[in-house]
């Protein structure tokens, strides 16, 4: 068991410490790649946005600020973003892997949504998804894993532009809720056993 | 119309918070919501919980194993890059560099060369099983950043020559090229550039100095002193020491 925390790893891989890198990979491959090839379908294709991702990483660690968000939701965006570009075409677009997000700097307190992510079980993410109505859950899975705009989920649903804006944002306020009651919950000690 | 009314345009971004915590605005309506949120409290706090179930999405993928060469992959590429880091200063005069530079000054590939070389080719590949099995190696082109592509690198080893066969390279946009690199570690040095999404041409050079032949998109009609662009396609070249 690698005794360093993900906090540990960044700040040796930022030194370039290699088995840091590696230690981190151990600990992510299996989310990263199954992210990369649920987006790609492709796991030759995917192997290569894994490891762009993690060169990324070994290249940026210096200058990521870790109040964005943690090593793990950074992985995983990189991973996202890259996957994305790749499925459409979009070659060289996600330079900068160093933000997040562009609005990232203008939210006050940011640790607060990977405190919402910190320690969710993958069952609880599938879980809610599944509790959300189903053309919600349609509209974000477009976005989210086929990298389409509004415009495009409009178009391939055959439904007003209004009413996929209207998905999306709902669809993603009831997640968040859905998930931070089942942290609540999971918190709230296991003698729920519901 | 009158003039704008503040209290429209909030409801207006904030009916856009969903697309833009998924990714999924165009540029132009990001930006504009980007001015927005920069002067508006509310829509930051909304945004803020929409971004964390947005980040949730990636933990609901059921996990995979990538091949087991990945790890060691990964970390020779780190080590590369940090020896290349490292002594970067003595590196810089590459010992074969003057291939190289001839290949950057004809930078379109040269039909003639190509002309020759097929015809090379041709009669290569006659007497091929007969004496020539050693002197040529065939590699696949494997698809990366386009799917349907696909092509061949065939290696001439004793002229040093290496064909390349391409089909299917996704469509270029006005003033784009295909643009070859050889790539010495991790680094890509420009073979030259084409435009036909389908055809065969040479390029000079002795892949037992490569690990891997690429293509990319770029910017026409010179191409980019580095790739800006995922490969389209790649091969990774075996390495064979000690052949002559």
């Amino acid at each position: 068991m690698e005794g360093r925390d993900d906090r540990e790893l960044l700040q040796a891989i930022a030194r370039q410490d290699a088995d840091a890198l590696v230690a981190l990979f151990d600990r992510y491959n299996r989310l990263a790649f199954g992210l990369a090839y649920r987006i790609l379908g492709d796991a030759f294709v995917a192997e290569e946005v894994v490891q762009d991702a993690f060169m990324s990483i070994w290249r940026n660690a210096a200058s990521y600020d870790l109040s964005r968000g943690t090593v793990r939701t950074w992985l995983l965006t990189i991973v996202r973003n890259r996957a994305i570009d790749q499925l459409r075409g979009r070659f060289g677009r996600s330079q900068n892997d160093v933000d997040l997000d562009t609005v990232a700097p203008l939210l006050a307190a940011p640790d607060e949504w990977d405190d919402l992510l910190s320690e969710i079980q993958a069952s609880a993410v599938r879980a809610a998804l599944r509790a959300l109505p189903e053309e919600q859950r349609i509209a974000i899975e477009l976005a989210y894993f086929e990298g389409l705009t509004h415009v495009e989920i409009a178009e391939r649903l055959g439904i007003p532009l209004g009413t996929v804006k209207s998905r999306l944002r709902l669809g993603l306020q009831k997640l968040h809720d859905l998930l931070v009651t089942s942290k609540v919950r999971s918190e709230s000690g296991a003698s729920d056993g519901t | 119309m009158p003039a704008t009314v503040p209290d429209q345009d909030h409801a207006h971004y904030q009916e856009l918070l969903g697309a833009y915590a998924l990714g999924a605005l165009p540029d132009a309506e990001r930006a504009a919501l980007d001015q927005h949120l920069a002067s508006c409290a509310a829509c930051r706090q909304e945004l803020r919980s929409l971004l964390a179930a947005a980040r949730a999405l990636a933990l609901s993928v059921d996990e995979r194993a990538p091949s087991s060469s990945l790890r060691e992959r990964i970390r020779s590429a780190a080590l590369e890059e940090r020896e290349r880091a490292a002594p970067a200063a003595e590196r810089e005069s590459p010992p074969r560099a003057s291939r190289i530079v001839a290949l950057h000054e004809r930078r379109q590939l040269i039909p003639w060369l190509a002309a020759a070389v097929l015809l090379l080719f041709s009669v290569a590949m006659l007497v091929w099983n007969l004496q020539l099995r050693q002197e040529i190696e065939s590699i696949a082109l494997q698809p990366a950043a386009a799917p349907q592509a696909h092509g061949q690198v065939i290696y001439l080893r004793n002229w040093n020559i290496v064909l390349i066969t391409v089909e299917d390279l996704p469509p270029l946009q006005p003033g784009q090229v295909y643009q070859v690199w050889l790539i010495e570690g991790n680094r890509p040095l420009s073979a030259g550039v084409f435009d036909q999404p389908d055809g065969r041409f040479a390029v000079a050079a002795d892949i037992a100095d490569y690990s891997a032949i690429a293509i990319t998109i770029e910017q026409g009609p010179l191409g980019n002193p580095a790739p800006t662009s995922e490969p389209i396609v790649i091969a990774e070249l075996p390495h064979q020491p000690g052949a002559s």
